[in-house]
Protein backbone atom coordinates (compact mmCIF):
# COMPACT_ATOMS: atom_id res chain seq x y z
CA UNK A 1 0.00 0.00 0.00
CA UNK A 2 1.42 3.00 -1.14
CA UNK A 3 1.11 6.47 1.44
CA UNK A 4 -2.18 8.04 0.93
CA UNK A 5 -1.52 10.79 3.34
CA UNK A 6 1.28 11.74 0.88
CA UNK A 7 -0.21 12.48 -2.15
CA UNK A 8 1.57 13.05 -5.15
CA UNK A 9 1.95 16.12 -5.72
CA UNK A 10 5.76 17.49 -7.01
CA UNK A 11 6.35 19.19 -3.37
CA UNK A 12 5.13 16.18 -1.25
CA UNK A 13 6.44 12.91 -3.65
CA UNK A 14 8.96 10.68 -2.09
CA UNK A 15 11.26 12.22 -4.82
CA UNK A 16 14.35 9.51 -5.84
CA UNK A 17 16.04 8.94 -3.04
CA UNK A 18 18.86 6.53 -2.88
CA UNK A 19 16.90 2.97 -3.60
CA UNK A 20 18.58 -0.69 -4.31
CA UNK A 21 17.40 -1.12 -7.72
CA UNK A 22 16.38 -4.27 -8.95
CA UNK A 23 15.48 -6.03 -12.04
CA UNK A 24 13.02 -9.17 -12.37
CA UNK A 25 12.49 -10.41 -16.36
CA UNK A 26 8.97 -11.37 -18.30
CA UNK A 27 8.86 -14.65 -16.84
CA UNK A 28 9.60 -13.64 -13.54
CA UNK A 29 7.24 -11.43 -13.15
CA UNK A 30 4.49 -13.44 -14.32
CA UNK A 31 5.77 -15.82 -11.51
CA UNK A 32 5.35 -13.09 -9.66
CA UNK A 33 2.85 -12.39 -10.36
CA UNK A 34 1.03 -16.37 -10.22
CA UNK A 35 2.57 -16.07 -6.54
CA UNK A 36 1.36 -12.87 -5.72
CA UNK A 37 -2.22 -14.28 -6.65
CA UNK A 38 -2.35 -16.91 -4.02
CA UNK A 39 -3.42 -14.29 -1.29
CA UNK A 40 -4.87 -11.65 -3.30
CA UNK A 41 -6.90 -10.97 -5.72
CA UNK A 42 -5.06 -10.39 -9.02
CA UNK A 43 -6.34 -6.99 -11.31
CA UNK A 44 -4.16 -6.72 -15.01
CA UNK A 45 -4.55 -6.20 -18.16
CA UNK A 46 -6.32 -8.53 -20.70
CA UNK A 47 -7.55 -9.05 -23.79
CA UNK A 48 -11.51 -8.40 -24.79
CA UNK A 49 -12.07 -9.02 -28.25
CA UNK A 50 -9.14 -6.37 -29.35
CA UNK A 51 -8.91 -4.69 -26.98
CA UNK A 52 -7.03 -4.47 -23.92
CA UNK A 53 -8.94 -4.05 -20.32
CA UNK A 54 -8.09 -4.34 -16.88
CA UNK A 55 -10.13 -7.44 -15.37
CA UNK A 56 -9.76 -9.94 -12.46
CA UNK A 57 -7.27 -12.44 -13.45
CA UNK A 58 -7.41 -16.25 -12.69
CA UNK A 59 -4.55 -17.32 -14.38
CA UNK A 60 -1.63 -16.00 -15.49
CA UNK A 61 -1.29 -16.71 -18.94
CA UNK A 62 -3.96 -14.52 -19.38
CA UNK A 63 -2.03 -11.23 -18.18
CA UNK A 64 -0.80 -9.06 -21.28
CA UNK A 65 2.71 -7.72 -21.18
CA UNK A 66 2.78 -5.36 -24.00
CA UNK A 67 0.10 -3.15 -24.73
CA UNK A 68 0.18 0.91 -25.10
CA UNK A 69 -2.96 1.37 -22.61
CA UNK A 70 -6.46 0.31 -21.86
CA UNK A 71 -9.53 1.95 -23.15
CA UNK A 72 -10.88 2.62 -19.52
CA UNK A 73 -8.88 3.97 -17.17
CA UNK A 74 -8.18 2.29 -13.85
CA UNK A 75 -10.32 4.08 -11.65
CA UNK A 76 -13.37 1.54 -11.44
CA UNK A 77 -11.44 -0.60 -9.39
CA UNK A 78 -11.55 2.35 -6.99
CA UNK A 79 -14.67 4.30 -7.60
CA UNK A 80 -16.84 1.69 -9.13
CA UNK A 81 -19.45 2.52 -11.95
CA UNK A 82 -21.81 1.47 -9.57
CA UNK A 83 -20.98 0.55 -6.18
CA UNK A 84 -23.56 -0.59 -3.11
CA UNK A 85 -23.34 1.48 0.01
CA UNK A 86 -25.64 0.40 2.66
CA UNK A 87 -28.24 -2.26 2.27
CA UNK A 88 -31.50 -2.36 3.83
CA UNK A 89 -32.90 -5.31 5.63
CA UNK A 90 -36.38 -5.17 7.75
CA UNK A 91 -35.45 -1.55 8.65
CA UNK A 92 -32.32 -2.05 10.19
CA UNK A 93 -29.73 -0.56 7.61
CA UNK A 94 -25.80 -1.93 7.15
CA UNK A 95 -22.74 -0.15 5.86
CA UNK A 96 -21.02 -2.58 2.72
CA UNK A 97 -17.57 -2.93 2.72
CA UNK A 98 -15.04 -5.04 1.02
CA UNK A 99 -12.17 -6.16 2.71
CA UNK A 100 -10.63 -7.87 -0.53
CA UNK A 101 -6.57 -7.76 -0.90
CA UNK A 102 -5.70 -7.23 -4.57
CA UNK A 103 -2.36 -6.48 -6.78
CA UNK A 104 -3.23 -4.14 -9.36
CA UNK A 105 -0.21 -5.12 -12.04
CA UNK A 106 0.03 -2.64 -15.28
CA UNK A 107 -1.66 0.50 -14.49
CA UNK A 108 -0.21 3.39 -16.34
CA UNK A 109 1.75 6.51 -14.61
CA UNK A 110 -0.94 8.64 -15.86
CA UNK A 111 -4.06 6.46 -14.77
CA UNK A 112 -1.87 6.20 -11.39
CA UNK A 113 -1.69 9.95 -11.15
CA UNK A 114 -5.71 10.24 -11.58
CA UNK A 115 -5.95 8.20 -8.13
CA UNK A 116 -3.88 10.43 -6.65
CA UNK A 117 -5.55 13.82 -7.66
CA UNK A 118 -8.67 12.04 -6.44
CA UNK A 119 -7.39 11.41 -3.00
CA UNK A 120 -7.75 14.31 -1.53
CA UNK A 121 -11.33 14.95 -2.55
CA UNK A 122 -12.47 11.62 -0.40
CA UNK A 123 -10.01 12.15 2.50
CA UNK A 124 -11.22 16.45 2.80
CA UNK A 125 -13.37 16.96 5.51
CA UNK A 126 -15.17 13.38 6.41
CA UNK A 127 -12.80 10.68 4.75
CA UNK A 128 -14.26 8.08 2.61
CA UNK A 129 -14.03 4.61 3.61
CA UNK A 130 -15.34 3.56 1.24
CA UNK A 131 -12.72 4.40 -1.23
CA UNK A 132 -10.11 4.10 1.43
CA UNK A 133 -10.17 0.68 2.01
CA UNK A 134 -9.73 -0.49 -1.78
CA UNK A 135 -6.73 2.24 -1.63
CA UNK A 136 -5.19 0.72 1.09
CA UNK A 137 -5.79 -3.24 0.62
CA UNK A 138 -4.44 -2.75 -3.41
CA UNK A 139 -0.99 -3.44 -3.87
CA UNK A 140 -0.11 -1.51 -7.01
CA UNK A 141 2.29 -2.70 -9.55
CA UNK A 142 2.67 0.20 -12.02
CA UNK A 143 3.72 -0.20 -15.73
CA UNK A 144 5.97 2.61 -17.21
CA UNK A 145 5.81 3.94 -20.97
CA UNK A 146 8.40 3.85 -23.46
CA UNK A 147 6.51 3.76 -26.31
CA UNK A 148 3.96 6.71 -27.35
CA UNK A 149 0.38 5.07 -26.46
CA UNK A 150 -1.71 8.13 -28.39
CA UNK A 151 -0.78 10.47 -29.99
CA UNK A 152 -3.12 13.08 -28.20
CA UNK A 153 -0.92 11.82 -24.63
CA UNK A 154 -0.09 15.04 -22.88
CA UNK A 155 1.13 13.15 -19.71
CA UNK A 156 4.62 14.76 -20.00
CA UNK A 157 2.98 18.58 -19.71
CA UNK A 158 0.75 17.25 -17.21
CA UNK A 159 3.68 15.72 -15.13
CA UNK A 160 2.06 12.36 -15.07
CA UNK A 161 4.32 10.18 -17.05
CA UNK A 162 5.55 8.60 -18.97
CA UNK A 163 7.39 6.96 -16.14
CA UNK A 164 5.59 7.99 -12.37
CA UNK A 165 7.39 9.70 -9.85
CA UNK A 166 5.55 8.52 -6.53
CA UNK A 167 2.53 6.97 -5.92
CA UNK A 168 2.86 3.57 -6.65
CA UNK A 169 3.95 0.32 -4.36
CA UNK A 170 6.32 -0.93 -7.36
CA UNK A 171 6.96 0.40 -10.70
CA UNK A 172 7.98 -1.80 -13.59
CA UNK A 173 10.57 0.18 -16.05
CA UNK A 174 11.05 -1.82 -19.43
CA UNK A 175 14.73 -2.42 -20.30
CA UNK A 176 14.94 -3.85 -23.91
CA UNK A 177 12.37 -6.42 -24.58
CA UNK A 178 12.70 -8.91 -21.78
CA UNK A 179 13.52 -6.96 -18.57
CA UNK A 180 12.27 -4.83 -16.41
CA UNK A 181 13.84 -2.39 -13.80
CA UNK A 182 12.04 -2.32 -10.32
CA UNK A 183 11.19 0.90 -8.64
CA UNK A 184 10.02 0.47 -4.90
CA UNK A 185 7.84 3.29 -4.07
CA UNK A 186 6.11 2.29 -0.37
CA UNK A 187 6.97 -0.79 2.32
CA UNK A 188 4.37 -2.75 1.02
CA UNK A 189 6.36 -2.41 -2.36
CA UNK A 190 9.42 -3.80 -0.52
CA UNK A 191 8.10 -6.28 1.30
CA UNK A 192 6.85 -7.96 -2.36
CA UNK A 193 10.49 -7.32 -3.05
CA UNK A 194 11.96 -9.00 0.20
CA UNK A 195 9.29 -11.72 0.46
CA UNK A 196 10.34 -12.69 -3.53
CA UNK A 197 13.74 -12.64 -3.47
CA UNK A 198 15.22 -15.47 -5.84
CA UNK A 199 13.04 -13.61 -8.75
CA UNK A 200 14.43 -10.67 -8.93
CA UNK A 201 17.81 -9.77 -10.09
CA UNK A 202 19.99 -6.47 -8.89
CA UNK A 203 20.78 -3.64 -11.47
CA UNK A 204 23.98 -3.34 -12.34
CA UNK A 205 25.62 0.15 -12.88
CA UNK A 206 24.99 0.55 -16.30
CA UNK A 207 21.82 -0.51 -16.09
CA UNK A 208 20.98 2.68 -14.12
CA UNK A 209 22.91 4.81 -16.49
CA UNK A 210 20.14 3.28 -19.04
CA UNK A 211 16.89 4.18 -16.64
CA UNK A 212 18.73 7.83 -16.35
CA UNK A 213 18.02 7.82 -19.78
CA UNK A 214 14.93 6.09 -20.38
CA UNK A 215 13.41 8.31 -17.05
CA UNK A 216 14.14 11.38 -19.41
CA UNK A 217 13.36 10.59 -23.11
CA UNK A 218 10.40 12.31 -24.22
CA UNK A 219 7.81 10.42 -26.36
CA UNK A 220 5.26 12.75 -26.12
CA UNK A 221 4.02 14.38 -29.82
CA UNK A 222 1.00 16.88 -27.56
CA UNK A 223 2.27 19.76 -25.52
CA UNK A 224 0.68 22.03 -23.11
CA UNK A 225 1.03 24.51 -20.33
CA UNK A 226 -1.12 23.82 -17.84
CA UNK A 227 0.07 26.65 -15.85
CA UNK A 228 -0.38 29.18 -18.47
CA UNK A 229 -3.79 28.06 -19.20
CA UNK A 230 -4.50 28.62 -15.69
CA UNK A 231 -3.55 32.32 -15.48
CA UNK A 232 -5.60 32.16 -18.90
CA UNK A 233 -8.61 30.93 -17.54
CA UNK A 234 -8.96 33.69 -15.01
CA UNK A 235 -10.39 36.63 -17.17
CA UNK A 236 -12.41 34.23 -19.49
CA UNK A 237 -14.68 32.67 -17.44
CA UNK A 238 -17.61 35.24 -18.69
CA UNK A 239 -16.87 34.89 -22.20
CA UNK A 240 -19.88 33.49 -22.95
CA UNK A 241 -19.56 33.50 -26.72
CA UNK A 242 -16.04 31.64 -26.54
CA UNK A 243 -17.51 28.80 -24.38
CA UNK A 244 -20.41 28.86 -26.78
CA UNK A 245 -18.39 27.95 -30.11
CA UNK A 246 -16.03 25.75 -28.28
CA UNK A 247 -18.84 23.74 -27.22
CA UNK A 248 -20.57 23.48 -30.02
CA UNK A 249 -20.39 19.89 -31.05
CA UNK A 250 -20.44 18.66 -27.60
CA UNK A 251 -22.79 15.73 -28.07
CA UNK A 252 -23.79 16.00 -24.03
CA UNK A 253 -22.64 12.13 -24.09
CA UNK A 254 -20.51 12.50 -20.67
CA UNK A 255 -17.93 10.20 -21.97
CA UNK A 256 -15.40 12.54 -21.68
CA UNK A 257 -15.93 11.75 -17.76
CA UNK A 258 -16.50 7.99 -17.82
CA UNK A 259 -13.07 7.68 -19.48
CA UNK A 260 -10.98 10.59 -17.72
CA UNK A 261 -8.70 8.79 -14.96
CA UNK A 262 -9.54 11.63 -12.44
CA UNK A 263 -13.34 12.28 -12.97
CA UNK A 264 -15.06 11.25 -9.51
CA UNK A 265 -18.12 12.76 -9.16
CA UNK A 266 -20.84 10.65 -8.50
CA UNK A 267 -24.87 9.99 -7.33
CA UNK A 268 -26.21 8.21 -4.57
CA UNK A 269 -28.95 5.97 -6.14
CA UNK A 270 -31.65 3.65 -3.91
CA UNK A 271 -33.16 0.79 -5.32
CA UNK A 272 -35.59 -1.57 -2.73
CA UNK A 273 -32.69 -3.03 -1.12
CA UNK A 274 -29.57 -1.30 -1.28
CA UNK A 275 -28.38 2.82 -1.63
CA UNK A 276 -25.51 2.64 -4.51
CA UNK A 277 -23.07 5.16 -5.65
CA UNK A 278 -22.90 5.00 -9.28
CA UNK A 279 -20.90 7.59 -11.45
CA UNK A 280 -22.13 10.78 -12.87
CA UNK A 281 -21.32 13.49 -15.51
CA UNK A 282 -21.05 17.10 -15.03
CA UNK A 283 -21.62 17.04 -18.88
CA UNK A 284 -25.74 16.14 -18.00
CA UNK A 285 -28.12 18.36 -17.73
CA UNK A 286 -29.75 16.51 -14.92
CA UNK A 287 -26.35 16.62 -12.69
CA UNK A 288 -26.99 20.60 -11.10
CA UNK A 289 -30.92 19.98 -11.25
CA UNK A 290 -32.43 20.99 -7.67
CA UNK A 291 -35.86 20.13 -5.59
CA UNK A 292 -37.52 23.16 -7.57
CA UNK A 293 -36.78 22.04 -10.73
CA UNK A 294 -34.16 24.81 -11.19
CA UNK A 295 -31.37 23.87 -13.18
CA UNK A 296 -28.45 26.35 -12.50
CA UNK A 297 -25.79 24.50 -15.48
CA UNK A 298 -28.99 24.75 -17.56
CA UNK A 299 -27.44 25.80 -20.94
CA UNK A 300 -24.52 23.26 -22.43
CA UNK A 301 -21.81 25.72 -22.74
CA UNK A 302 -21.98 26.39 -19.05
CA UNK A 303 -21.41 22.71 -17.99
CA UNK A 304 -19.09 22.43 -21.13
CA UNK A 305 -16.90 25.35 -18.92
CA UNK A 306 -17.55 23.94 -15.44
CA UNK A 307 -15.39 20.72 -16.50
CA UNK A 308 -12.73 22.59 -17.69
CA UNK A 309 -12.27 25.08 -15.01
CA UNK A 310 -12.53 21.80 -12.18
CA UNK A 311 -10.35 20.19 -14.15
CA UNK A 312 -7.58 22.87 -14.93
CA UNK A 313 -8.16 25.70 -12.34
CA UNK A 314 -9.90 24.75 -8.97
CA UNK A 315 -8.66 21.19 -8.32
CA UNK A 316 -5.33 22.96 -8.50
CA UNK A 317 -5.81 25.76 -6.22
CA UNK A 318 -7.51 23.67 -3.78
CA UNK A 319 -5.25 20.66 -3.66
CA UNK A 320 -2.57 21.75 -5.50
CA UNK A 321 -2.73 19.59 -8.38
CA UNK A 322 -4.16 19.56 -11.98
CA UNK A 323 -6.99 17.25 -12.48
CA UNK A 324 -6.05 16.10 -15.76
CA UNK A 325 -2.74 13.60 -16.07
CA UNK A 326 -2.58 13.99 -19.87
CA UNK A 327 -3.51 10.74 -21.10
CA UNK A 328 -5.40 12.06 -23.65
CA UNK A 329 -8.57 9.64 -23.72
CA UNK A 330 -11.21 12.55 -23.72
CA UNK A 331 -9.78 14.23 -27.16
CA UNK A 332 -9.43 10.45 -28.79
CA UNK A 333 -12.57 9.08 -27.91
CA UNK A 334 -15.06 12.34 -28.53
CA UNK A 335 -17.68 11.49 -30.88
CA UNK A 336 -17.43 15.18 -31.01
CA UNK A 337 -13.82 16.03 -31.93
CA UNK A 338 -13.75 18.57 -29.31
CA UNK A 339 -10.40 19.28 -29.64
CA UNK A 340 -9.27 19.96 -26.31
CA UNK A 341 -5.39 20.20 -26.73
CA UNK A 342 -6.39 22.71 -29.38
CA UNK A 343 -8.33 24.90 -26.64
CA UNK A 344 -5.64 24.43 -24.19
CA UNK A 345 -3.22 26.05 -26.14
CA UNK A 346 -5.04 28.62 -27.77
CA UNK A 347 -6.13 30.18 -24.74
CA UNK A 348 -2.75 29.91 -23.06
CA UNK A 349 -1.28 31.64 -26.28
CA UNK A 350 -3.76 34.63 -25.75
CA UNK B 1 -15.28 0.23 10.42
CA UNK B 2 -17.82 3.09 10.53
CA UNK B 3 -19.54 4.43 7.16
CA UNK B 4 -19.90 8.12 7.09
CA UNK B 5 -23.18 7.16 4.77
CA UNK B 6 -25.08 4.93 7.60
CA UNK B 7 -27.72 7.20 9.17
CA UNK B 8 -29.71 7.41 12.31
CA UNK B 9 -32.59 5.77 12.52
CA UNK B 10 -34.98 8.13 14.32
CA UNK B 11 -38.89 8.34 14.71
CA UNK B 12 -41.16 11.25 13.82
CA UNK B 13 -42.45 12.86 17.38
CA UNK B 14 -44.86 15.72 16.11
CA UNK B 15 -45.95 16.89 12.00
CA UNK B 16 -47.54 20.16 11.54
CA UNK B 17 -49.17 21.36 8.05
CA UNK B 18 -47.89 24.55 7.39
CA UNK B 19 -48.88 25.35 3.88
CA UNK B 20 -50.92 23.32 1.32
CA UNK B 21 -47.47 21.53 0.47
CA UNK B 22 -45.23 22.61 3.25
CA UNK B 23 -44.78 20.37 6.18
CA UNK B 24 -42.56 20.77 9.66
CA UNK B 25 -41.60 18.07 11.18
CA UNK B 26 -40.34 17.15 14.85
CA UNK B 27 -38.31 14.25 15.35
CA UNK B 28 -37.17 12.40 18.45
CA UNK B 29 -33.43 13.42 17.74
CA UNK B 30 -31.26 16.19 19.56
CA UNK B 31 -28.14 16.77 17.45
CA UNK B 32 -25.58 19.31 18.53
CA UNK B 33 -25.24 21.71 15.36
CA UNK B 34 -24.11 25.04 14.65
CA UNK B 35 -27.16 27.18 12.73
CA UNK B 36 -27.06 27.50 9.22
CA UNK B 37 -25.70 23.37 8.96
CA UNK B 38 -27.48 20.96 7.31
CA UNK B 39 -28.34 17.23 7.26
CA UNK B 40 -29.00 14.48 5.13
CA UNK B 41 -32.98 13.34 5.67
CA UNK B 42 -34.26 9.90 3.97
CA UNK B 43 -36.44 7.11 3.93
CA UNK B 44 -34.55 3.72 3.03
CA UNK B 45 -35.51 2.48 -0.59
CA UNK B 46 -36.12 5.97 -1.99
CA UNK B 47 -33.63 7.95 -1.13
CA UNK B 48 -32.04 10.99 1.09
CA UNK B 49 -31.29 14.69 0.67
CA UNK B 50 -29.86 17.75 2.56
CA UNK B 51 -32.19 19.72 4.48
CA UNK B 52 -31.61 22.37 6.59
CA UNK B 53 -32.29 22.51 10.64
CA UNK B 54 -34.70 24.64 11.49
CA UNK B 55 -34.61 24.31 15.31
CA UNK B 56 -31.62 25.17 17.62
CA UNK B 57 -28.62 22.91 18.58
CA UNK B 58 -29.77 20.56 21.56
CA UNK B 59 -33.58 20.44 21.41
CA UNK B 60 -35.88 18.57 19.23
CA UNK B 61 -34.60 18.40 15.61
CA UNK B 62 -37.06 20.06 13.54
CA UNK B 63 -36.90 21.05 9.54
CA UNK B 64 -40.06 22.00 6.83
CA UNK B 65 -40.08 20.09 3.76
CA UNK B 66 -41.53 21.11 0.72
CA UNK B 67 -43.16 18.46 -1.07
CA UNK B 68 -41.55 18.85 -4.39
CA UNK B 69 -40.44 15.20 -5.79
CA UNK B 70 -39.82 11.86 -5.28
CA UNK B 71 -38.27 11.85 -1.64
CA UNK B 72 -40.66 14.73 -0.24
CA UNK B 73 -43.50 13.45 -1.85
CA UNK B 74 -42.87 10.16 1.07
CA UNK B 75 -41.68 12.19 3.08
CA UNK B 76 -45.03 13.85 3.40
CA UNK B 77 -46.62 10.72 3.70
CA UNK B 78 -45.65 9.89 7.06
CA UNK B 79 -47.35 10.27 9.86
CA UNK B 80 -46.10 11.23 13.70
CA UNK B 81 -44.31 8.22 14.67
CA UNK B 82 -43.19 6.54 11.58
CA UNK B 83 -39.41 6.20 11.10
CA UNK B 84 -36.77 8.35 9.06
CA UNK B 85 -33.30 8.07 8.40
CA UNK B 86 -31.07 11.12 9.44
CA UNK B 87 -26.97 12.10 9.13
CA UNK B 88 -25.21 14.88 10.17
CA UNK B 89 -24.38 18.09 10.56
CA UNK B 90 -22.99 19.23 7.62
CA UNK B 91 -21.85 22.18 5.86
CA UNK B 92 -20.96 25.68 7.12
CA UNK B 93 -22.53 27.80 9.75
CA UNK B 94 -23.43 31.27 10.45
CA UNK B 95 -20.95 33.22 12.07
CA UNK B 96 -22.72 33.29 15.62
CA UNK B 97 -19.94 34.67 17.72
CA UNK B 98 -18.51 37.48 15.01
CA UNK B 99 -22.45 38.91 15.27
CA UNK B 100 -22.66 39.22 18.64
CA UNK B 101 -23.68 43.00 19.53
CA UNK B 102 -24.85 43.67 15.82
CA UNK B 103 -28.42 44.38 14.47
CA UNK B 104 -29.38 41.65 12.02
CA UNK B 105 -31.50 41.60 9.20
CA UNK B 106 -33.45 38.25 7.92
CA UNK B 107 -34.71 37.97 4.56
CA UNK B 108 -36.54 34.84 3.76
CA UNK B 109 -38.34 33.55 0.92
CA UNK B 110 -41.22 30.86 0.67
CA UNK B 111 -39.73 27.83 1.93
CA UNK B 112 -36.22 29.89 2.50
CA UNK B 113 -37.54 31.39 6.21
CA UNK B 114 -37.22 28.04 8.03
CA UNK B 115 -33.37 27.77 7.28
CA UNK B 116 -33.60 30.56 9.21
CA UNK B 117 -35.20 29.71 12.04
CA UNK B 118 -31.92 27.75 13.42
CA UNK B 119 -30.10 30.85 13.76
CA UNK B 120 -33.01 33.64 14.55
CA UNK B 121 -33.64 30.70 17.59
CA UNK B 122 -30.41 30.32 18.32
CA UNK B 123 -30.25 33.87 18.79
CA UNK B 124 -33.47 34.58 20.95
CA UNK B 125 -31.85 31.81 23.56
CA UNK B 126 -29.11 34.49 24.32
CA UNK B 127 -31.58 37.40 23.20
CA UNK B 128 -29.28 40.53 25.25
CA UNK B 129 -26.21 39.49 23.33
CA UNK B 130 -27.53 40.48 20.04
CA UNK B 131 -29.05 44.17 18.38
CA UNK B 132 -32.27 44.33 16.58
CA UNK B 133 -33.74 41.63 14.70
CA UNK B 134 -35.89 42.72 11.13
CA UNK B 135 -37.31 39.76 9.40
CA UNK B 136 -38.62 40.38 5.95
CA UNK B 137 -40.86 37.47 4.65
CA UNK B 138 -41.85 37.22 1.20
CA UNK B 139 -44.55 34.22 0.30
CA UNK B 140 -46.56 34.06 -3.37
CA UNK B 141 -49.78 34.41 -1.46
CA UNK B 142 -51.20 34.17 1.90
CA UNK B 143 -51.65 30.49 1.60
CA UNK B 144 -48.20 29.65 1.55
CA UNK B 145 -47.19 31.68 4.48
CA UNK B 146 -44.73 29.65 6.78
CA UNK B 147 -44.22 29.82 10.44
CA UNK B 148 -47.29 31.67 10.09
CA UNK B 149 -47.88 32.29 14.39
CA UNK B 150 -43.87 33.32 14.52
CA UNK B 151 -44.50 35.92 11.71
CA UNK B 152 -48.18 37.31 13.07
CA UNK B 153 -48.18 36.65 16.79
CA UNK B 154 -44.94 35.81 18.40
CA UNK B 155 -42.18 37.62 17.01
CA UNK B 156 -43.92 40.83 16.66
CA UNK B 157 -44.47 40.96 20.08
CA UNK B 158 -40.55 41.09 21.45
CA UNK B 159 -38.79 44.21 22.12
CA UNK B 160 -36.41 45.06 19.04
CA UNK B 161 -38.06 42.70 16.69
CA UNK B 162 -39.62 44.14 13.63
CA UNK B 163 -41.48 41.94 10.92
CA UNK B 164 -42.55 42.76 7.77
CA UNK B 165 -44.34 40.16 5.66
CA UNK B 166 -44.88 40.47 1.97
CA UNK B 167 -47.02 38.60 -0.54
CA UNK B 168 -46.42 38.34 -4.30
CA UNK B 169 -50.05 38.08 -5.20
CA UNK B 170 -52.83 39.32 -3.09
CA UNK B 171 -56.52 37.46 -3.40
CA UNK B 172 -58.90 39.27 -1.18
CA UNK B 173 -58.50 42.92 0.31
CA UNK B 174 -57.91 43.48 4.05
CA UNK B 175 -56.22 40.46 4.93
CA UNK B 176 -52.82 39.88 6.39
CA UNK B 177 -50.09 40.74 5.20
CA UNK B 178 -50.70 44.39 3.67
CA UNK B 179 -47.88 44.42 1.81
CA UNK B 180 -48.10 43.25 -1.54
CA UNK B 181 -44.67 43.05 -4.04
CA UNK B 182 -41.75 40.89 -3.75
CA UNK B 183 -39.97 40.84 -0.90
CA UNK B 184 -36.45 42.56 -2.41
CA UNK B 185 -39.19 45.24 -3.94
CA UNK B 186 -40.76 46.35 -0.46
CA UNK B 187 -37.40 46.01 1.13
CA UNK B 188 -35.95 49.16 -1.11
CA UNK B 189 -39.16 51.06 0.03
CA UNK B 190 -39.12 49.93 4.05
CA UNK B 191 -35.40 49.77 5.04
CA UNK B 192 -33.98 53.42 6.29
CA UNK B 193 -30.97 54.42 5.23
CA UNK B 194 -29.45 54.12 8.77
CA UNK B 195 -29.95 50.50 7.66
CA UNK B 196 -27.69 50.57 5.14
CA UNK B 197 -24.77 50.37 7.83
CA UNK B 198 -25.53 47.24 8.84
CA UNK B 199 -23.25 44.92 8.68
CA UNK B 200 -24.21 41.23 9.36
CA UNK B 201 -27.38 39.98 7.48
CA UNK B 202 -28.40 37.13 6.57
CA UNK B 203 -30.60 35.67 3.69
CA UNK B 204 -32.21 32.80 2.17
CA UNK B 205 -34.32 33.00 -0.72
CA UNK B 206 -36.37 30.79 -2.98
CA UNK B 207 -35.79 30.48 -6.55
CA UNK B 208 -37.97 32.64 -8.09
CA UNK B 209 -36.70 35.86 -6.69
CA UNK B 210 -33.17 35.05 -8.55
CA UNK B 211 -35.23 33.93 -11.56
CA UNK B 212 -36.81 37.36 -11.71
CA UNK B 213 -33.49 38.68 -11.86
CA UNK B 214 -34.49 40.52 -8.38
CA UNK B 215 -30.65 40.89 -7.59
CA UNK B 216 -30.49 41.25 -3.99
CA UNK B 217 -27.98 43.49 -3.99
CA UNK B 218 -29.28 46.06 -6.44
CA UNK B 219 -33.00 46.06 -4.45
CA UNK B 220 -31.25 47.26 -0.93
CA UNK B 221 -29.43 43.83 0.58
CA UNK B 222 -25.84 43.80 0.93
CA UNK B 223 -23.32 41.23 2.43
Amino acid sequence: MQSISKSCTKESCPKKTKKKMNKITKNDLLKLLDSLKNKNRLIAPVMAEKDIVFDYVNDVKDVVLDFTNTVKPAKEFFIPQREDILEFNNGKIKAIFSDEKRVFFGIRPCDLKGLCVMDPTFKEGIEDPHYFEKRKNTVIIALACINLCDENAFCESAKAGPVADGCFDLQLIPLGKNEYFVESGSKAGADVISKNKPLFKKAGKSDIKNLEEIKNKKINKKKVDLDLFLEKLKGRFNNNAYWKEVSLTCLRCGACNYLCPSCFCNNMVDNTSKRYRCWDSCMFRGFTRQAANLIPRDELYTRFRQRLYHKYKWHKERYGMHMCTGCGRCVTYCPGLIPYIDIINKVSEE
Amino acid sequence: MKSPYLPEIVRIKKIKQETEDIKTFMLDYKPVFKPGQFFEIGINGIGEAPFTAASASKENFQTSIKRTGKLTEAIHKLKAGSKLTIRGPYGNSFPVERIKGKNMLFIGGGIGLPPLHSLIRTVLENRDKYGKITVFYGARDEAQIVSREELKNIWPRMKNFRVVVCVDFKKNKGEWPHNVGLVTGIMEKELKPIHKKQKHNCFCLRAANYDKGRNPKAAGAWL
